[in-house]
């Protein structure tokens, strides 16, 4: 039975943060090959984030590792009622019209950032047990520096490249 | 109408998932499907296509197969129930890609997957921006219809039409890559994906959740079990019928059996506010003045224009042209444009006019569907009893295969034909007028600015159905 995040204890939620990062590596990863006959710069940026999340993932794990150490933990992303992060293209006709850029990839890895910072962040006011305030709070930070990175690679985007 | 009711009855929401029965799904999941639909129709178009050619230019039309089959029963069976019921479901049996697909897939039937993708034969290019649209298919269309006065008389013209939409299929299925030819370039392909936002069938996922977990996407970049969606769309997160082929590729290849096809209630696709464009406006706006230009021309008491329109003489001819053109192409885009004008004016609201044109176009998909409906009636009326001839004899060499070579010409239903034809005209009319007050709501926003905005949009639609009921009925 899925439960919420705001109910797991602070080691799960650490443990579902690393999942996330994982999932939305393999996601991009896909977005990747989606994209890839079509428009290969789109494919590239869905690359290059899917590298960003695996390194926000290792991140994430080295902050499991200096508290919990070698503790094992089985929940998964697929085990919480909650989407977080999860990267869309929402455009289903993007590949008829031909919208596919390289400028929309990153702004797909701005939007799921950017909806996890706020979940994260309204999780922080919403929960009552210090410990886990913290870490969502920490999550939110976290959250925060992912998001200004993409935004970067979005303002590295030709300005002229059509949308 | 109240927001949210089709026609203030049904819930725009509602939906009925025909795939909860195990034995559709079943069907729908199986590679038979469409391709035992779509061998069928190859048989049937081969005997289309030699019969216009046995047929020639002299061949009477209404003892031809081909003219009969293809003119006749299935235009009107795409417009009376193939696109309002079943969206685009002709393209899912239409032969004439098939020849292009098969060399593409180099296989008829299974799946070429092989080291984690889809295996295409072909350049698979991409097809330029520029035509990403529907521009191609409005003028390719138009143009198709220049030549209407020769397709229902001369067997010869049919069968050129065909063979040439089959050679451009295969052609660019070897340079473009999936349903290219379809998306951009069938000319029978534009008007069924707008038209089809109005039919009360669709293809959807069922639970997007279920998706957005989803890493692998199968749906868009195929399996073993299915190839990626070859209409291009990313199946997971389309929101109306315009471009979905419903070739149920994406039924087979969900690996979470995530896809459904549901009936709903009409028209809701007219209200998806993305994507709309002055192609598509272009598209409404052309499919109701061919209407116009059809009936008067072929059903109507002006047989100048009949014979314009048969080449009688060339400069008539070029006249029709000429006139047919400048109709659908300026003067009635210039009126809407006048109606559009004036609801911007009256609802006071800064919406760039670009915006209230294209929206409001959309508008005037049920009545045009309605309008090729009545017209239909006019065709399969007065003439269904001609089909009987022609599948007994399919190349007028003597033969009667069923018995019904000498069954005389028999119209149906011709004394009530222009009540039938009016009261299609009037439901049409209803829709429009219900997807007009809510593009309104969209359009303008602010309620009282949206009833201000509405009333001339409204103007144009009753007026252009009490003028074609005056050209149905007289």
């Amino acid at each position: 039975m899925k439960r919420s995040l705001a109910e797991l204890s602070p080691q799960e939620v650490l443990t579902v943060a690393i999942w996330i990062e994982e999932r939305n590596a393999r996601i991009y990863e896909n977005y990747a090959e989606m994209f890839e006959w079509y428009e290969p710069d789109a494919a590239r940026a869905f690359r290059e984030m899917a590298e960003e999340e695996r390194e926000h993932g290792r991140r994430l794990a080295a902050l499991y590792a200096g508290r919990y150490g070698e503790a094992a933990c089985e929940v998964t992303d697929a085990d919480i009622q909650e989407l977080v992060e999860v990267p869309v293209v929402e455009d289903g006709e993007a590949l008829i019209y031909d919208r596919a850029s390289r400028r929309q990839a990153f702004d797909v890895g701005v939007q799921a950032e950017r909806r996890a910072r706020a979940f994260y962040a309204e999780l922080v006011e919403r929960t009552a047990d210090p410990a886990l305030r913290a870490l969502f709070d920490e999550l939110a930070r976290v959250e925060s520096e992912h998001e200004a990175f993409f935004v970067r690679k979005l303002a590295e985007v030709d300005p002229s490249e059509n949308a | 109408m109240r927001d949210g009711l089709v026609l203030g009855l049904i819930p725009e929401t509602w939906r009925f998932e025909l795939t909860q029965f195990p034995w559709v799904r079943r069907l729908l999941k199986s590679r038979w499907m469409p391709l035992g639909l779509i061998l069928f129709n190859v048989f049937l178009f081969t005997v289309i296509l030699m019969a216009g050619f046995f047929g020639g230019l002299t061949s009477p039309g209404n003892y031809n197969f081909g003219i009969m089959i293809v003119w006749i029963l299935w235009w009107v069976l795409l417009m009376t129930v193939l696109v309002p019921v079943l969206s685009r479901f002709w393209c899912t049996m239409c032969p004439l890609p098939f020849l292009g697909e098969w060399l593409q897939r180099l296989r008829l039937f299974g799946v070429r997957y092989e080291r984690g993708r889809n295996l295409y034969f072909g350049l698979n290019k991409r097809w330029p921006k520029s035509l990403s649209n529907m521009w191609l298919m409005n003028i390719l269309f138009l143009a198709t219809t220049f030549a209407s006065g020769f397709f229902t008389v001369r067997p010869a013209a049919t069968f050129v039409l065909l063979a040439a939409i089959i050679a451009l299929s295969v052609v660019l299925s070897l340079i473009y890559r999936a349903r290219t030819f379809c998306l951009y370039v069938c000319p029978v392909s534009g008007f069924q994906g707008l038209y089809s936002n109005f039919a009360l069938t669709e293809v959807r996922v069922k639970d997007p959740e279920i998706c957005a977990r989803h890493k692998t996407k199968g749906c868009v970049v195929g399996n073993e079990r299915g190839y990626g969606c070859p209409w291009l769309l990313l199946p997971y997160a389309f929101r109306r019928n315009t471009y979905c082929g419903m070739c149920f590729e994406c039924l087979k290849t969900c690996e979470y059996d995530n896809m459904a096809v549901n009936l709903r209630p009409p028209g809701v696709d007219l209200l998806v506010d993305e994507k709309r464009g002055l192609d598509e406006a272009y598209k409404a706006l052309i499919m109701l003045g061919i209407a116009v230009v059809f009936f008067v021309t072929f059903q109507g008491p002006w047989g100048t224009l009949k014979d314009w329109a048969n080449a009688a003489t060339l400069s008539g001819y070029l006249a029709f042209i000429g006139l047919h053109a400048s109709w659908n192409l300026i003067v009635l885009p210039a009126i809407f444009l006048l109606f559009t004008w004036v609801a911007r004016r009256a609802a006071r609201q800064a919406v760039p006019l670009k915006k209230v044109y294209v929206n409001f176009s959309y508008a005037t998909v049920p009545l045009g569907l309605a309008a090729w409906i009545a017209f239909s009636l006019g065709i399969i009326l007065p003439n269904g009893s001609y089909l009987l001839h022609v599948l007994s004899d399919p190349f007028a060499w003597g033969w009667d295969l069923f018995g019904t070579a000498h069954f005389p010409w028999t119209p149906v239903l011709t004394g009530i034909m222009p009540y039938l034809m009016i009261l299609t005209l009037l439901v049409g009319l209803l829709f429009s007028i219900d997807i007009a007050l809510k593009i309104a709501r969209q359009t303008f926003v602010e309620p009282e600015a949206a009833v201000r905005g509405a009333f001339p949009i409204l103007g144009f639609l009753g007026a252009t159905t009490f003028g074609l009921m005056w050209l149905f009925v007289g």
